[in-house]
């Protein structure tokens, strides 16, 4: 069977790796098309030699059985995203705002998605790397202490 | 040890750094309160590593996503990790105040110089 593949935007290529840990999250049922029984994944093209420190290869894609099945992935990797932050705001709402605040206000704190276990830093280097001594090698989300977001970008520059 | 800057052509204060092992010039924006947030494209073309999404408000108050990596800069003199933001919503890469604690940054338009040094 054919296979479809529809390209990413360079643009959306350092999406890639949370998108990536996104999908390991999500149910069989959702990563595998019902029909055709493919898993639907990202795929990097041809790895390019003598990238230098870029990302070696030029373009990437979904790759799925059909059109219908990277598109449900994709929409389930959305909601999932939207999902995990809501969940981990609400650990700092709930459990978290007490313990930190007012002591570690603008610092930053990474919380690991999956279990819910924070670790405070000045910035986000320092917050991860707490958390990978830990053990914890998942994806992060991180708060500033005290903020609903991680930063501020004041000068309308989007 | 300093870093001297200079005005781009739209009059904007700037930076070169070597950011991972690619020079990147870098708006200097203290209306930014992180270290680092670059274009996706940008991003590409640097060593990174991925820690995870975090969100930042803009100057109209939306909220957008962005996805946080670590990075070694050359700076004053030191190779550091800092963090680096990665992010479709930005145009340009951009250097914010969390870069300038413990920094002295002037600017100055008459004579057309910008320098970051300890303070």
């Amino acid at each position: 069977m054919d296979k479809v593949k529809r390209r990413i935007k360079p643009e959306e290529f350092t999406e890639i790796p949370r998108i990536r840990e996104i999908i390991k999250t999500l149910p069989r049922e959702i990563r595998v098309c019902s029909r055709h029984g493919e898993e639907v994944d990202i795929e990097l093209g041809e790895l390019l030699p003598n990238q230098g420190p870029g990302v070696p290869f030029a373009e990437a894609y979904w790759v799925g059985c059909c059109d219908e099945a990277i598109d449900r992935v994709i929409e389930a990797v959305r909601k999932k995203t939207l999902e995990l932050i809501d969940r981990a705001k609400r650990t700092y709402n709930d459990e978290l705002a007490r313990e930190l605040e007012p002591e570690h206000m603008g610092e930053i704190v990474a919380i690991e998605l999956t279990t819910g276990d924070h670790f405070v830093g000045e910035n986000e280097v320092a917050a991860a790397d707490k958390a990978r001594a830990a053990g914890h090698q998942g994806m992060l989300y991180f708060l500033r202490v005290g903020s609903p977001y991680a930063h501020r970008l004041m000068t309308p520059r989007q | 040890m300093q870093i001297d800057g200079y005005f781009n052509l739209s009059d904007e204060p700037v930076v070169e750094l070597d950011v991972g092992s690619a020079r990147v010039e870098l708006l200097v924006d203290t209306g930014f309160n992180g270290s680092l947030i670059i274009p996706s494209q940008i991003a590409n073309q640097l060593n990174l590593r991925f820690e995870g999404p975090e969100e930042f408000q803009s100057v109209t108050g939306e909220m957008f996503l962005a996805d946080a990596y670590s990075v070694e800069v050359d700076w004053l003199g030191n190779r550091i990790r800092v963090p680096v933001a990665a992010s479709k919503h930005v145009k340009e890469a951009i250097l914010g105040g969390q870069m300038l604690r413990d920094c002295r940054l002037s600017i100055d338009y008459g004579r057309r110089t910008v320098t970051i040094v300890r303070s």
